[in-house]
């Protein structure tokens, strides 16, 4: 036990990947859910 | 024809994907780790331009609110839909993020430290306010309740960004950018230029995809059973 730490890359890993999911699948949602309602006006 | 109405919006989520990367690639591959806390520390280029863009995000959802309250323009409540849904993923996002690098660092996935705590409720109130707004058929009705509540949630922003100076907190205090090495401010701002330009774009979308839904509900009844039978 120094106060530093070593490792943890599995941690950083895990962050970068959920905000890329999140994210991205909340991005596909919204553009898909435009394309739908320009087809119900339509 | 499909995209033409949301292609500017299309190409600056593009320009986003690609800082995104490039400001992930130079945080994760090419700056130096962190003194004590190691590779752990990289966490930072991805959590703090998440936790900036969020306040922005929620400032612009309190100013949608009372645009709308005092202007009663129909745009502002578009917006303000927009608003909220995306405070909603990056609220969830900053919760996740920091309970993964709290693991590490402080030993625990969750302390109910004030920090976390307001955040937490911070997210708690904008999903109540989205669900209140899931509920609520009357167009009018919506809007105003769904303003109120933005405008009296947005009272615990400011609690939750003093949180760490008015409270003993694990969490960190705010650190000055001239604190801060050249090598860890290059990658945190590419990524915050990313995030604000990806939320902005879809906010864009978002808020589109809302008026034209608050346009069909506006629609007199006859005229939408015509409408039906046409189709």
């Amino acid at each position: 036990m120094n106060g530093i730490l070593s490792g943890g890359w599995n941690f950083v890993i895990a962050a970068y990947a959920i905000t890329a999911i999140v994210m991205g699948g909340y991005c596909a949602r919204v553009i898909s859910a435009f394309r739908a309602s320009r087809d119900d006006v339509r | 024809m499909l995209q033409r109405s949301i292609r500017i919006p299309l190409i600056l989520i593009g320009v986003a994907v690609v800082l995104l990367a490039a400001g992930s690639y130079y945080g994760l591959g090419v700056a130096p780790p962190e003194k004590y806390m190691g590779d752990v520390q990289r966490i930072m280029y991805v959590h703090v331009p998440t936790a900036w863009t969020s306040m922005l995000v929620l400032t612009w959802a309190f100013v949608c609110a009372v645009a709308f309250l005092f202007g009663g323009q129909w745009k502002w409540d578009s917006r303000l839909e927009a608003a909220i849904d995306m405070a909603i993923v990056l609220c969830f996002l900053l919760c996740v993020q920091g309970s993964i690098w709290a693991k590490p660092t402080w030993g625990v996935w969750w302390d109910w430290d004030p920090r976390l705590t307001t955040m937490a409720v911070l997210l708690m109130v904008f999903a109540g306010i989205a669900a209140l707004r899931y509920f609520v058929d009357d167009p009018a009705r919506r809007a105003t309740w769904s303003a109120v509540a933005t405008v009296v949630g947005y009272i615990d922003v400011p609690i939750v960004y003093f949180s760490v100076k008015w409270w003993n907190s694990l969490h960190q205090q705010q650190s000055s950018v001239s604190t801060i090495s050249r090598d860890f401010l290059i990658p945190l701002f590419i990524n915050f230029a990313g995030m604000l330009l990806l939320v902005s774009a879809v906010m864009t979308i978002r808020g589109r995809t809302a008026a034209r839904r608050l346009a069909e509900d506006m629609l007199p009844a006859p005229l939408t059973i015509v409408r039906e039978v046409i189709a």
